[in-house]
């Protein structure tokens, strides 16, 4: 069932007009890039657009990473094809400019995508603490 | 570059982006350019460095853009006939003009430095040589066959492809035929 379903996904996403990379990403379950994994974490709190993206990857990632604008909105268009996230509609930002803004939103797809790499992370981490290569908490938790 | 100059330079590069990412981005990425400009002037930083940093970056993204729609575009049927029949000359036409401008790398790895090539060497070159008939006929394919109005058509991309492709072909085959005749046929002796 779970390769039928893949099947399906896979000729969905090629459908949708996906990049190749796109596809065997989602197929094989490997991991997410990273721009890819920060916008997806950066929407799964709420509806941002562009700049409050690239706001909240910085704030949390600590400032670690640095998305510009070619990066963020090639990396929206891949994400809008391959349905990990939408569009939610124009509106003005309250806390901005009179001009209206696109904002984006996470979908259920992409949300699985991040659950997914979040347990994939969780792993590695859990690896790490057993071979004492890691604190057992982290340093900031301390 | 003043503000309003740089803005419109920075409109310019998106003009550079493909059409259809440029009209679904292109507004939010100039509010996103403001947004930038807006918080560094506000934290008092310098606008060069950020500058430079946001519009090598933009480039790189329309590079980007532009091979990934480039590689989603859809080619007509003879269009990708022609595409396949450069393809498949590529090699020929990669090989002679090495061996004619004696490139060092291309001599060493075939052995091709007068005495008889290597096993890679004699691969490459007949495998590039039998691939030139092959090439000329996938390019003038779509010519030959008739179309859905029961007519064959003519088309300059695979007319002008097959130009191409005859060229090394005919380099080739009268290099083979010149050799032959005074080989084989005048019989002179040590002729190759």
């Amino acid at each position: 069932v779970r390769s039928l379903r893949r099947t399906r996904e896979t000729l969905a996403t090629s459908l949708r007009d996906v990049s190749v990379t796109d596809i065997v990403r989602r197929v094989t379950g490997k991991p997410l890039t990273p721009a890819v994994f920060h916008i997806l974490l950066a929407l799964s709190r709420g509806e941002l657009h562009g700049y409050g993206i690239m706001k909240q990857v910085e704030s949390d990632s600590r400032r670690r990473v640095r998305m510009g604008a070619g990066t963020l909105y090639g990396s929206l268009r891949r994400m809008l094809d391959a349905g990990l996230i939408r569009e939610s509609g124009k509106r003005l930002d309250p806390a901005g400019d009179d001009e209206r803004r696109i904002y984006y939103a996470i979908s259920g797809e992409g949300r699985e995508a991040l659950a997914s790499e979040l347990a994939r992370y969780e792993h590695l981490v859990d690896l790490a603490r057993e071979k004492r290569l890691l604190a057992t908490r982290p340093a900031y938790v301390r | 570059m003043s503000g309003d100059r740089t803005r419109a330079a920075y409109r310019r590069l998106l003009g550079l982006y493909p059409r259809r990412f440029r009209e679904r981005f292109g507004e939010s990425m100039v509010q996103t350019f403001d947004d930038l400009r807006r918080e560094r002037r506000a934290a008092g930083s310098g606008m060069l460095g950020f500058t430079v940093w946001t519009f090598l970056e933009t480039t790189l993204g329309v590079v980007r853009e532009n091979v990934a729609a480039l590689s989603r575009a859809k080619l007509a049927r003879h269009r990708r006939f022609a595409l396949a029949g450069f393809l498949l000359v590529l090699p020929i036409g990669i090989l002679l003009p090495s061996m004619w401008l004696d490139i060092a790398v291309v001599r060493d790895l075939l052995a091709l430095d007068g005495g008889r090539p290597n096993v890679l060497g004699w691969a490459v070159i007949v495998g590039a040589l039998l691939l030139l008939p092959v090439a000329f006929v996938v390019t003038l394919l779509p010519m030959l066959q008739k179309g859905p109005n029961r007519k064959r058509q003519l088309y300059a991309v695979n007319l002008l492809v097959c130009a191409v492709i005859s060229a090394p072909m005919a380099i080739t085959l009268y290099g083979i035929g010149e050799e032959i005749y005074r080989c084989e046929v005048r019989g002179i002796p040590n002729c190759d």
